[in-house]
């Protein structure tokens, strides 16, 4: 059958029935067949004690018919009756023997072997003769059955009963079979299938069954379950992937604050040992003066890196919790024009603010925006050329996106250190040296910030030359937009010069 | 077949004691219900072997009566097929009796009891007269008269004497 190829190789060693159905089959089998034996058995003796009761009461009724019948002519002495008598009783094949006797007990006629007056199909009855007064005992009747013949009757019977239920047991067993194998082996076979694939490939395969029953619903769990798993194994994969990126990530970040942290130290290092030894003669004071410049500025630049790694480290620890609450743009740029002038650029540098028409709201931390646009704009300071300039512009796009963007007219930022300059210290060093100074760290900090509020940080070079860096923010952070027609109050406004941008001298500072 | 002896043997060997209980109270049962050798009964002391007596006289036919329609007459069980019957029967059980306690008609003639076929039955001037058989009644019919007379002469004499007394 269907189930026979699994259990095959097992055969020649020992017989392990792995079907479902041959094991059913191996008890159901052998029970039916006691069962039905038994069942025979017991038909077999009710019907033997039957049939001898039938045999007993026909011999009863064949014996007393036969006396009545032979009484006249065992009175004549007509022996020609007689055997015709006895001719016609021993036509019935249950009769064994017939004997009649005379009054005196001399065989007249007889069948057989004369039989023995007690056994157990024997009857011995008298032969009267009606007299003109009263009756005469004239012989006796002596016959004797036979069982054989009923009890090849009932053998026969019994034969063809016990081939009905040989048959019926057969059908039941097939029935039973092919019942099982669409219930219960053809899934279990399905469901085997799948845990073996699974087990040597790790693969998931749902198993095609549906069915109402118990092991429909054992298929559907073990698919549900399998769904499960194999979710779960996919979120355990991404995390680990995941946490593989950060620890790397933070690993390389380590590794370059350190190398950032290098080399100030070796200029402070180096120039204080030049110093301190006198390398140079006692009489190069002023040589000796600009190395201790040197070396303040090396000193500066470490605190500078060192603040911004413990920036970076809190805003990346989640340690900063940003405070939205509504603030006027107006008062934003105003605020970071303010911080600008304090702020180190290049000499005659210039500010421009191009503040918007008055009236929008943003929903955002303030605080944490100026310190974002006090870096941007100290990165552009730094950038712009002597004489340059740097302008800060808020606008909203027509999809409803604000930007904050700061400009300045000194070289582009090469396309290839763009994407880099949002992961710390990633973007090659040479963009951090003179006027891009602390840029590495910076813009990964406003990236951060920007990320708070939803939004992104955008680094452009604008065909106008120079380079742009953009913090948007989406529409939601919009909570209020001015009136269509143009013009607010007085007291909205910064004091620019022009109406719509304000120009701020910087002086150089030491 | 040896199945069925085998089992035969057991069932005999393992229950003899409750095959005499029921025999020795079927033999009281015999003895309660008087069982007389006058009287053709069965093993449970039932006339007629079941048959309605008054069913013969009503509707010319033999019809079996029901275990639960009884009448006890004269040391036997009589069944009978309607409630109406047992009342007709229990008011004057002397004409719906069968003749020679249920014997066969003939063999009374000759002196001898033999079994009464409730099926093989006729009814001359009022008795029911039953026959071994139809071969019997058939004999038995073509000198009636006759017959009839010389059982009747017979049947005093043999009336009290067991059946297979009369075959020795």
């Amino acid at each position: 059958m269907t189930n026979a190829p699994p259990s095959a190789p097992n055969t020649t060693n020992r017989v392990r029935l792995t079907s479902i159905s041959a094991r059913y089959l191996t008890r159901f089998v052998p029970i039916i067949m006691i069962i039905f034996t038994v069942m025979i058995s017991l038909y077999g003796t009710v019907a033997y004690h039957q049939a001898m009761a039938n045999l007993a009461t026909k011999l009863d009724t064949l014996v007393a018919r036969q006396s009545l019948l032979l009484g006249e002519a065992v009175a004549d002495g007509r022996n020609d009756r007689i055997g015709l008598l006895v001719a016609q009783t021993i036509a019935d094949r249950d009769v064994a023997t017939i004997a009649v006797l005379d009054a005196e007990g001399a065989t007249l006629n007889r069948y057989g072997s004369l039989p023995s007056a007690d056994g157990p199909l024997t009857r011995s009855v008298a032969i009267n003769h009606m007299g003109p007064n009263s009756y005469q005992r004239v012989g006796t009747l002596v016959v004797s059955m036979s069982e054989e013949l009923a009890v090849e009757r009932l053998t026969y019977t019994l034969f063809y009963i016990a081939l009905l239920g040989i048959a019926l047991l057969v059908a039941a067993a097939v029935a039973a079979h092919l019942v099982l194998r669409a219930t219960v082996s053809q899934p279990l076979d399905k469901m085997l299938t799948a845990i073996r694939i699974q087990r040597d490939s790790g693969a998931h395969i749902p198993i095609d069954w549906d069915s109402p029953d118990q092991i429909g619903q054992v298929v559907s769990a073990y698919n549900a379950l399998q769904l499960r798993q194999t979710k779960t194994e996919n979120d355990l994969t991404r995390l680990h992937n995941k946490a593989a990126r950060a620890h790397q990530s933070k690993s390389d970040f380590v590794g370059r604050v350190i190398e950032e942290l290098r080399t100030p130290l070796n200029s402070i290092v180096g120039f204080s040992e030049i110093v301190s030894s006198q390398r140079f003669g006692p009489d190069t004071i002023h040589r000796y003066l600009s190395y201790a410049g040197n070396i303040n500025q090396a000193a500066r630049h470490l605190l500078y890196v060192i603040e911004n790694v413990l920036d970076l480290t809190k805003l990346e620890g989640g340690e900063v919790e940003p405070v939205f609450a509504p603030v006027k743009v107006e008062m934003l740029l105003r605020r970071a024009e303010t911080a600008a002038a304090t702020l180190p650029h290049n000499k005659g540098v210039r500010l421009i603010v191009n503040a918007p028409a008055p009236g929008f709201i943003l929903n955002v931390d303030a605080g944490l925006i100026n310190s974002l646009l006090g870096k941007l704009l100290e990165n552009a300071l730094r950038h712009a050329p002597d004489d340059g300039r740097v302008e800060l512009t808020f606008s909203v796009s027509p999809g409803g996106t604000a930007s904050f963007t700061v400009h300045d007219n000194g070289d582009g930022i090469p396309e290839k250190e763009i994407e880099r300059l949002l992961t710390p210290f990633a973007a090659s060093r040479d963009m951090d040296e003179g006027r891009y100074h602390g840029i590495r760290l910076s813009l990964p900090i406003c990236k951060i910030l920007a990320e708070m509020h939803s939004g992104t940080i955008e680094i452009t070079n604008p065909p106008a030359g120079g380079a742009a860096v953009s913090l948007l923010l989406p529409p939601s952070r919009i909570t209020e937009s001015p009136a269509p027609s143009p013009g607010g109050d007085e007291n909205s406004g910064t004091d620019h010069r022009a109406p719509r941008a304000s120009v701020q001298y910087l002086h150089r500072t030491a | 077949m040896h199945r069925s002896h085998s089992k035969t043997a057991e069932i005999t060997r393992t229950a003899p004691l409750i095959a005499a209980i029921v025999f020795a109270a079927l033999f009281c049962c015999a003895q309660a219900f008087g069982a007389s050798p006058a009287l053709n009964l069965n093993e449970n002391g039932i006339a007629l072997h079941g048959y309605d007596p008054v069913s013969y006289f009503t509707n010319q036919q033999a019809e079996r009566g029901r275990s639960s329609i009884s009448a006890e007459y004269n040391g036997a069980t009589y069944y009978f097929a309607e409630k109406k019957n047992r009342d007709a029967f229990l008011q004057e059980p002397r004409l719906y009796e069968p003749h020679y306690g249920g014997y066969c008609a003939y063999g009374v003639a000759v002196g001898q009891k033999f079994n009464g076929d409730p099926e093989v039955f006729m009814i001359v001037e009022g008795k029911l007269y039953l026959q071994l058989d139809r071969a019997t009644q058939t004999l038995w019919k073509a000198d009636l008269d006759k017959n009839i007379a010389i059982a009747d002469r017979t049947w005093p004499v043999i009336r009290q004497i067991p059946a297979n007394v009369l075959n020795d």
